[in-house]
């Protein structure tokens, strides 16, 4: 039988919750557009137009050009206010006059831009700013757009938090999304402000807050940056393997947690749905990866016991030995659903794998 | 010893060159029928068991000049024989009285001039590693039919603190020379005493004897102010000077010997400096010990003592000298072009050392006494490295210098070209520290900039003298640097470049030598703008050095 483990609650806690998140305070990975994947940047997304890969002071020490009239590329740090309030902004770039390039502030990075940094023609000159935060964030996209048809080569932008940007009006975030950290400041562009034990927290739903026939469940993550969004949700609509914070949410009926207990704390556990409970005495199990990764927990699991049409996570829970879903994507630190690694919470600087576990919303053939 | 006897004037007086202003006294112009011949032969070489002398030759080709210029032989009578074989000079000497003996039987008279400066052993001259006896010298020199003949010998071998020339300590070298040369129309001058060695010196680059006989002959040895110097007056003034000189050295005072067997009457004059074309006059108010010295050639050209009261012509070639004052513990220095007369007001003074291990009494030294024309330096250099605009660009990439020095060394070769004045070339190499640039986000991801500078530069260096053994310096070079740059970079590539540019570098130091070897250490500036970016910086590889250096002179 495969037992699940425990999960610590503290640890996927200060996982997802991004406390210090930075590299020895720098805030954006690869600054210097010097890791590049083929022709690609490794950790910058090319979001409009092009970018190539030139070189700056010396031929090993690349930069990157924004080809066209248009053209945008993008960066998600999961830096938040505990790191600190103020952020250093290094720049060298060779920008002709025919070239408006900006550097974009998107607190939150739910995509409403709160500050537009223009950089200035240039021809290799360094150049420094500093820029302050208000109130509690979490997660910032970095943003750079290039218009106009010149020359334009960045070449080091490094984001550091410093102490204190004296003598600066600071930027104010946007309300923030829901999933993210709050503060009478803040505020919530939806829902409310939850207090919670790592403080508050914008939710879409209380207990009491849904209609009939809806329950307040977990929903579908909007930002690696961000917690689940905790939404009103028809009851049982969410399939056997999904995220779930109550058993309503389930088509099953059993929102399963393992040995742990539901909590509303931001990275604070969630179950996912399935057809048993831990420690239930029909050989209740789940496929199992490692870590704290399963999919959802059914009868028999791994005994090729299944009858057809009845739930399974693993072709080997059924009779049959076919089982009828989708494969499960989740994120290894928290499972919640993902596509690739850029839907995770970040570790440092880095997005936390995604991997496939079991079989979402499966039945024995 | 027999001086030269009064009968001998009528035949002396017609050396005269024509073109002599005697002085006090008109000099006689000589006689159209006197031919004039000398033999000047310098050998260096060493036979059997002696060490190669150093400045035979120079000091025949030294006395050929002499001849030339002040004692009335046309260029074309005066046979340089430089390193001969017996036999080359047998054939010079049949050759000569072949000569001889056609003027007289046209019935012209002549004289000869034989001088001879090498190694010697008792039986004979050494040239090279065969000896010619003295009986077949003497013969061959008496079987030249001229009305007179001198004959100078110097005859030396080196010994440990001088020179020294004479092969065998016991050998009674002048007197075996009187004994066999003893002739009607002879006149033979030896460097030194049947008992004693003869002595070459360093300082004056010849030995002591021709030197002082080339001094007198310049002018110096002029006794009686007449414009011309005697044989008599030539001898007396060699005799003088090289006992004085080397009366304190390790072999001892050398006594320089004359003897003459000549018929007729008066002196027999072997030069004319007041008909030289160009003299230097040491004027009536100079006192004191006074050495001339070539500022070309770096060579002693005369040294005398000179009193006060009568002012004195040194007859000598055109061109810059220095002449160096000694009186009681202050050294002048004071420049002249010859022709000219000494400007005392130009003099400056200058500290004295005396070396008292040799030299003689009286004798000037410099304050700063490498005897060495040609020096190796190795110095070794380190410092931090100097920052600019490339090293502030690379900050601003993210790069962080590492925190070891620039190091490196430089090899210089030095040649002295007058006085305290060296120049050469500096070949150097100095690593640069590393730039390194942590990739952020990564782990033990990083960029590496390697680099070097190379150069290659002229150097001049002026180098005086503190005391005997301890000088400072300070030294110019520039030239081309040559820097080499390698980044790897995050893809693991290693992108290397190399670029020229200018380079210099100046330095100031103190130098201790102990014969050969020396030490230095000092400070050093350098840049060499040869490590250039893509984007326009240039670095001037270099900074302040501390330098620490070997020396080898040569």
């Amino acid at each position: 039988m495969r037992i699940p483990r425990i999960p610590t609650l503290v640890l996927v806690a200060a996982a997802v919750s991004q406390m210090g998140a930075t590299d020895c305070g720098n805030a954006l990975r690869d600054p210097g557009f010097d890791l590049w994947c083929g022709d690609q940047m490794c950790a910058w997304k090319v979001e409009r137009g092009e970018a190539h890969k030139v070189p700056t002071w010396n031929a090993g020490d690349p930069g990157v050009e924004l080809v066209g009239s248009d053209v945008a590329i993008e960066q998600v740090s999961p830096v938040d206010s505990g790191d600190g309030a103020c952020i250093e902004f290094d720049l060298i770039a060779d920008v002709d006059e025919s070239s408006q390039v900006a550097l974009n502030i998107d607190v939150f990075g739910d995509g409403s831009v709160e500050h537009v940094q223009p950089i200035p023609t240039s021809a290799w000159t360094p150049l420094k700013f500093e820029l302050p935060i208000q109130g509690s964030y979490r997660g910032i996209r970095f943003e750079i757009t290039k218009r106009g048809t010149g020359h334009a080569v960045l070449a080091q932008i490094g984001a550091k938090i410093v102490d204190g940007c004296a003598a600066f009006s600071p930027i104010v975030p946007a309300p923030a999304p829901l999933g993210a950290p709050c503060d009478d400041t803040t505020g919530c562009a939806d829902g409310t402000c939850q207090q919670t034990f790592f403080g508050g927290l914008c939710v879409g739903c209380t207990e009491s807050s849904c209609a009939a026939n809806q329950v307040c469940g977990a929903s579908d993550p909007t930002s690696p940056l961000r917690e689940l969004p905790r939404v009103c949700e028809p009851t049982g609509s969410r399939e056997l393997g999904e995220q779930c914070l109550h058993d309503g949410e389930c088509g099953s009926g059993i929102c399963n947690f393992g040995f742990a207990q539901p909590t509303l704390e931001p990275g604070g556990e969630y179950g996912n749905c399935s057809a048993c409970r831990a420690g239930d005495a029909c050989g209740c199990g789940a496929a199992w990866t490692g870590g704290d990764l399963h999919g959802p927990f059914v009868c028999g699991a791994a005994l090729h016991a299944g009858v057809p049409g009845s739930g399974c996570g693993d072709a080997a829970d059924c009779a049959s030995g076919a089982c009828q879903g989708t494969a499960r994507l989740q994120c290894d630190v928290d499972g919640r659903a993902c596509a690739t690694a850029a839907d995770c919470p970040f570790d440092g600087l880095h997005n936390t794998p995604c991997s496939t576990v079991g079989i979402q919303g499966g039945s024995c053939e | 010893m027999r001086l030269l006897p009064l009968a001998a004037l009528a035949l002396a007086a017609s050396w005269a060159p024509a073109h002599a202003e005697p002085v006090p006294a008109p000099a006689p112009a000589p006689a159209p029928a006197i031919a004039t011949y000398a033999i000047v032969v310098g050998s260096n070489a060493g036979g059997p068991g002696q060490t190669d002398l150093r400045y035979a030759e120079d000091d025949a080709r030294r006395v050929a000049a002499v001849l030339t210029e002040l004692g009335g032989y046309p260029p074309e009578a005066v046979d340089v024989v430089v390193h001969p074989t017996p036999d080359q000079l047998r054939d010079r000497l049949a050759k000569l009285a072949d000569r001889v003996r056609a003027d007289a039987a046209a019935g012209r008279q002549a004289r000869v001039f034989f001088y001879y400066s090498g190694h010697a052993r008792a039986q004979g001259i050494d040239l090279g590693a065969t000896e010619l006896p003295l009986t077949e010298l003497r013969e061959r020199l008496f079987a030249i039919p001229a009305a007179l003949t001198v004959v100078v010998l110097d005859a030396c071998q080196s010994g440990a603190f001088s020179r020294i020339k004479g092969a065998q300590a016991a050998a009674d070298f002048s007197f075996s020379s009187r004994q066999h040369l003893d002739a009607t129309g002879v006149a033979v001058l030896a460097s030194s005493s049947g008992s004693e060695l003869s002595q070459e010196s360093e300082q004056l680059k010849g030995s002591y004897f021709t030197h002082n006989l080339l001094v007198g002959l310049r002018g110096a040895g002029d006794a009686n102010g007449d414009g011309q110097v005697s044989i008599d007056e030539a001898y007396r003034y060699a005799y003088h000077q090289t006992l004085l000189e080397t009366a304190e050295t390790a072999v001892g005072g050398q006594h320089v010997t004359f003897e003459a067997d000549l018929k007729g009457h008066g002196e027999v004059p072997l030069s004319y400096p007041r008909a030289a074309t160009a003299q230097i006059v040491l004027p009536a108010s100079l006192e004191g010990k006074t050495l001339v010295e070539d500022r070309r050639a770096h060579a002693v050209a005369a040294e005398i003592y000179k009193a006060k009261g009568t002012a004195v012509r040194i007859a000598i070639a055109p061109g810059d000298y220095d002449v160096l004052v000694r009186d009681g513990h202050s050294l002048s220095r004071c420049p002249v072009t010859a022709p000219g007369e000494l400007d005392l007001a130009r003099c400056r003074r200058e500290a004295l050392v005396v070396e008292t291990a040799k030299g003689g009494p009286g004798a000037l030294q410099e304050p700063w006494q490498d005897p060495h024309r040609y020096m190796a330096v190795l110095d070794l250099l380190v410092g931090p490295e100097h920052h600019d605009g490339y090293t502030d660009n690379l900050a601003a990439f993210g790069y962080n210098e590492d925190l070891a020095p620039s190091g490196g060394f430089a090899l210089t070769g030095l040649r002295q070209i007058y006085d305290r004045l060296w120049i050469g070339a500096t070949a150097g190499w100095a690593s640069i520290p590393s730039w390194k640039h942590d990739i952020v986000g990564t782990q033990n991801l990083a960029q590496q900039l390697d680099w070097s500078v190379a150069e290659v530069m002229a150097t001049m260096r002026i180098e005086q003298g503190w005391w005997s053994w301890l000088a400072y310096f300070g030294q110019l070079s520039a030239g081309l640097g040559i820097g080499h740059s390698a980044l790897e970079g995050a893809d693991h590539m290693t992108y290397a470049s190399t670029n020229f540019g200018p380079a210099f570098a100046a330095a100031i130091g103190l130098r201790v030598h102990f014969g050969h070897a020396g030490f230095a250490a000092g400070w050093q500036y350098d840049g060499a703008y040869a490590v250039k970016d893509l984007i326009g910086n240039t670095h001037a590889a270099g900074g302040n050095r501390l330098v620490l250096g070997f020396s080898w002179g040569f």
